[in-house]
């Protein structure tokens, strides 16, 4: 019947340009310097030396990580307080597999994604009927009973020492130097950025979508509810233990204390907030966070004071984004950028008055820090 | 052919009798309208048909199917569609995404496939886009294609909720009060849309409605309720001069409110 | 096992129930007068540590004066996320609300960290306990366990009677049942969740101030800086003991403060399996509670209305 319906009333014919997501925008002037800036700001720490290229691999790792939060808090609106969880399976499987048992990186990846399915899918079975703050509290109890057993276990996390992980040679190409591993990495997240935003425009990403809108609308408009939750935290939980593979390999040494105590350790606030800040809606929101917040912290790393005066700061953006602009920095740059388009001169002006503010800003403070 | 059977539905909440014995019975193709003073358990006979509440007892079947424990979300994979009478849309997504995210009955396409944009994938979108450019332009909603809800008039959100719930392309679809909230002019226009509706997509239609004209024109057969229990059926002309129906207003509403209608 | 042992354990026990319910007191208060689950509650009970710690170590103020200056900064950081924040949210989404209660966290967190400057390692902390040991008929009690259990049980039952009979007592519990129905009988609810808020937050201030290590003595214990583990690693018991209450009563809070602290530390008496998995045990209690949606059996369903609303 429903094939019917569609002779009955034939769909006009397939416009010739069919507004297919996926499909690169037509290049205009502005995309492409847009396009050159970034892709120039992209491969900077190359030339910046070795530390600017870790600073850029640690951005990119956490990016990674990130978007696990993006596919569970940002489209499915459910708050899981056990990233830093899946990233330690990931440490530490990257650990043996990579180190011990000489396996190539990406191998060892998609194992530690692999053993992170029974896991989300332990803690989703249980906690996807839960909503809100139950299941935010549900996913902070498993994160520390895990603490308590998982990463407690010596054979597993080499105890106090804790253990090396060694970064990949792939044939002649050698990804050991800082340089090289930055690339690695930012090819990854991009990867994994192309590939959550396709999940956002599929069916599937429509359904986490409207069960973070309206639970009993989405049921009757034919989603199943606890599916799509538990599919987004299984999806979540495989993109941020691969995350933890690369966190290994960027650390070279990895101990478990981070990961034994998840709350009071505020690592993984601290990733919830970079990632809300950035813009948890869009794929492109861990990476706009994560440079904001990580360049901050790598100029002032020797200024202590500083950085706790960064993350005061930060936890007030975070706060205020939350109330005031939901799309994050990710939001207002695409809201910027459609008003640029519209009135180049006037708003182009005004967008980079604020931008070399800010710049001058930073340098003040940096300047001032030394 | 029998589209929607309901039988002997009964549902009490604390001593409240809400539905009483309820056994209705819809033909493919027909539009039913469905009527009673508030409180008589309309929306309350939606919500258990869409299973968002579950009958002490009874029997609902769907096509010939027995849908009366499943879940509303599997109702509506097999082809139940409803509006709210508080409207419900996604409140971040534009009216194209709204329609897009009802078609979960039509799309299969894996979340691998998605990720990695596989054909399967593709085509999926495509199909998907085709159906919104046809609700679209059967609403005539063209226009708003690009809105948020938020931008919209309550008015044109009637419609919006409409196309969505539309493109999910239902067999069986109820609308709960359709024209409440929108402008004269608008409300009728509805009328012939829906027949428009029933007539190009083929799907039966189930409705309350309190704008008297509005329901007695549009519908073909009537169903009278109060106090949660069927007290007339039959064509509309026959329902509203049905005794019992007329004292169910007057019992709780001035005289001269139903003589208005 | 000498009854002496088993008494010791108990008073370890007792007092981290005691230091669980203060805390769980000011979860369940903060819960009903304003929906708010307060992730927050540890970091606000941090400031007024940091306060302690940054008084007694650099100005010399003596010890007792210093914890209840500290006390009072966590009163002032409770009033001040109310006011700013938490007042300004309206019927949102609940993960917003839990999200802006993380960031408050480590909005404090940060604070407070920033006010030590930036130390790294760890910091001794002068005690305002007194660190000796008391011999009660064989058994060796710490008079600062002690202390702590006398402090939890006083401010339970100053705090309970309080609620049920005094004129303010009674209209926060008002403002708790139903926000729109206290306002319109005259109730300022603004005001009374302010107050909520303040005694929330001295209790966790007051809890956090417990457990700072008392054990040296004259000396005063040694805190780490950067993790702050000890003081942190009791909100999740604490989050346990008010779900046995469903966020809602707090009688039940109480006990659920019981089976955080005693219970789980007499388990160590208990067979070998369960008393190394004690940890274990407690978060499979803390989910088992989750998935009993406990509210339901405190509240109406006029009060779950008015909760969720």
């Amino acid at each position: 019947m429903n094939t019917k319906v569609m002779a009955v009333k034939p769909a006009k014919p397939a416009k010739p340009e069919l507004p297919i997501p996926g499909r690169l925008p037509p290049a205009n002037g502005t995309t492409i310097l847009a396009a050159i800036t970034l892709g120039l700001i992209a491969i900077g720490p190359l030339f910046l030396g070795d530390f600017a290229s870790f600073v850029g691999a640690r951005i990119a790792v956490t990016a990674i990580v990130g978007l696990s939060i993006v596919v569970v808090t940002g489209y499915t609106g459910q708050l899981s307080l056990m990233p830093y969880t899946f990233v330690g399976l990931g440490v530490f499987v990257a650990a043996h597999a990579i180190t011990s048992w000489d396996w190539p990186f990406w191998f060892a990846a998609m194992l530690a994604a692999a053993l992170s399915v029974p896991l989300s899918l332990l803690v989703g079975l249980v906690s996807v009927r839960l909503r809100g703050f139950y299941f935010a509290i549900a996913t902070l109890t498993f994160a520390s009973a895990m603490g308590a057993t998982l990463f407690s276990w010596d054979f597993f996390t080499g105890g106090q020492k804790g253990l090396q992980v060694d970064r990949p040679v792939l044939g002649p190409i050698d990804l050991t130097s800082d340089r090289a591993f930055y690339l690695l990495t930012l090819v990854t997240v991009l990867a994994l950025v192309w590939m959550v935003m396709g999940l956002r425009e599929s069916r599937i990403g429509r359904a986490m979508t409207s069960v973070r809108e309206n639970e009993i609308a989405a049921a009757t408009m034919g989603v199943n509810v606890m599916k799509t939750k538990l599919v987004a935290f299984v999806v979540s939980g495989m993109i941020a233990t691969v995350g933890g593979v690369f966190q290994g390999m960027l650390l070279q040494q990895v101990t478990r204390t981070p990961y034994q105590t998840p709350f009071v350790e505020t690592l993984g606030v601290t990733l919830v907030i970079l990632v809300v800040v950035g813009g948890m809606r869009s794929a492109w929101g861990p990476f706009i966070g994560a440079a904001l917040i990580y360049v901050q912290l790598e100029v002032f790393r020797t200024a202590l004071f500083l950085q706790y005066f960064i993350a005061a700061i930060t936890a007030a953006a975070f706060i205020f984004v939350l109330l005031k602009l939901p799309g994050g920095v990710a939001g207002l740059i695409k809201h910027e950028a459609a008003q640029v388009r519209a009135a180049p001169l006037k708003n182009g002006i005004r967008v980079a008055i604020i931008i070399l503010a800010n710049v001058a800003v930073f340098y003040l403070i940096w300047e001032l820090s030394q | 052919m029998t589209l929607l059977r309901t039988e002997g539905l009964k549902l009490r909440f604390g001593g409240v009798v809400a539905l009483d014995d309820v056994s209705i019975s819809i033909d493919e193709g027909e539009i039913v309208g469905l009527l009673g003073p508030n409180g008589a358990g309309k929306t309350t006979l939606f919500n258990v048909i869409s299973g968002l509440l579950k009958p002490e007892s009874g029997r609902i079947e769907l096509g010939g199917r027995n849908i009366t424990r499943a879940l509303p979300y599997e109702r509506a994979l097999a082809g139940l569609g409803r509006t709210f009478q508080h409207i419900k849309l996604f409140g971040s997504h534009t009216v194209e995404e709204n329609l897009l995210a009802a078609q979960h009955r039509h799309l299969s396409s894996s979340t691998l496939a998605a990720m990695l944009r596989l054909p399967s994938w593709r085509r999926d979108e495509v199909e998907a886009r085709r159906r919104v450019d046809a609700v679209l332009e059967l609403i005539n909603l063209e226009r708003y294609r690009h809105h948020r809800p938020a931008e919209l008039s309550y008015g044109t959100l009637r419609f919006v909720e409409l196309a969505a719930v539309l493109s999910l392309q239902p067999r069986l679809l109820l609308l709960d009060e359709p024209a409440s909230g929108i402008a004269q002019r608008e409300a009728e226009a509805l009328g012939p849309l829906l027949r428009e509706i029933r007539d190009v997509l083929g799907c039966t239609i189930f409705l309350i409605e309190h704008d008297m004209p509005l329901l007695l024109s549009v519908s073909e057969r009537v169903y009278a309720l109060d106090f949660g229990q069927v007290i007339a059926e039959g064509e509309p002309d026959e329902v509203t001069a049905d005794d019992r129906v007329l004292s169910s207003y007057l019992g709780r509403t001035r005289r001269d409110d139903v003589a208005a209608r | 096992m000498p009854t002496s042992v088993v008494l010791q354990i108990a008073l370890i026990g007792l007092a981290k129930s005691g230091i669980i319910a203060m805390l769980a007191i000011g979860v369940v208060l903060i819960y009903r007068t304003t929906g708010v689950v307060n992730l927050a509650h540890w970091a606000i009970g941090l400031v007024g540590v940091v306060t302690y710690v940054l008084l007694t170590g650099e100005t010399g103020v003596p010890p007792l004066l210093a914890a209840a200056a500290g006390v009072a900064v966590s009163v002032l950081a409770g009033a001040l996320a109310q006011r700013v924040v938490f007042s300004r949210i309206g019927k949102g989404e609940a993960v917003t609300m839990i999200l802006i209660a993380l960031g408050v966290g480590a909005f404090f967190a940060a604070v407070a960290q920033m006010l030590l400057r930036g130390q790294r390692g760890e910091i001794l902390v002068a005690p305002f306990l007194p660190g000796e040991t008391i011999d009660l008929m064989g058994t060796v009690i710490s008079a600062s366990e002690l202390i702590t259990i006398l402090i939890a049980v006083g401010s339970a039952a100053v705090l309970l009677p309080w609620l049920k009979r005094s004129r303010s007592g009674r209209a926060l519990r008002a403002v708790a049942q139903n926000r729109e129905a206290a306002q319109l009988a005259g109730i300022d609810s603004a005001r009374y969740a302010e107050l909520a808020w303040m005694i929330g937050s001295g209790l966790a201030g007051l809890a956090l101030l417990l457990l700072i290590p008392h054990s040296a003595g004259a000396q005063g214990g040694v805190l780490s800086v950067v993790h702050l583990v000890p003081l942190g690693s009791l909100l999740l018991p604490a989050f346990g003991a008010a779900l046995v209450g469903g966020l809602i009563s707090l009688p039940a809070a109480l006990a659920g403060s019981l089976i955080f602290g005693l219970v789980q530390e007499l388990l160590i008496l208990a067979p070998a399996p369960i008393s190394d998995e004690r940890d274990i045990l407690a978060f499979v209690a803390i989910t088992v509670l989750l998935l009993l949606r406990t509210e339901r059996f405190f509240a109406s369903n006029a009060e779950l209305e008015a909760l969720r609303s």
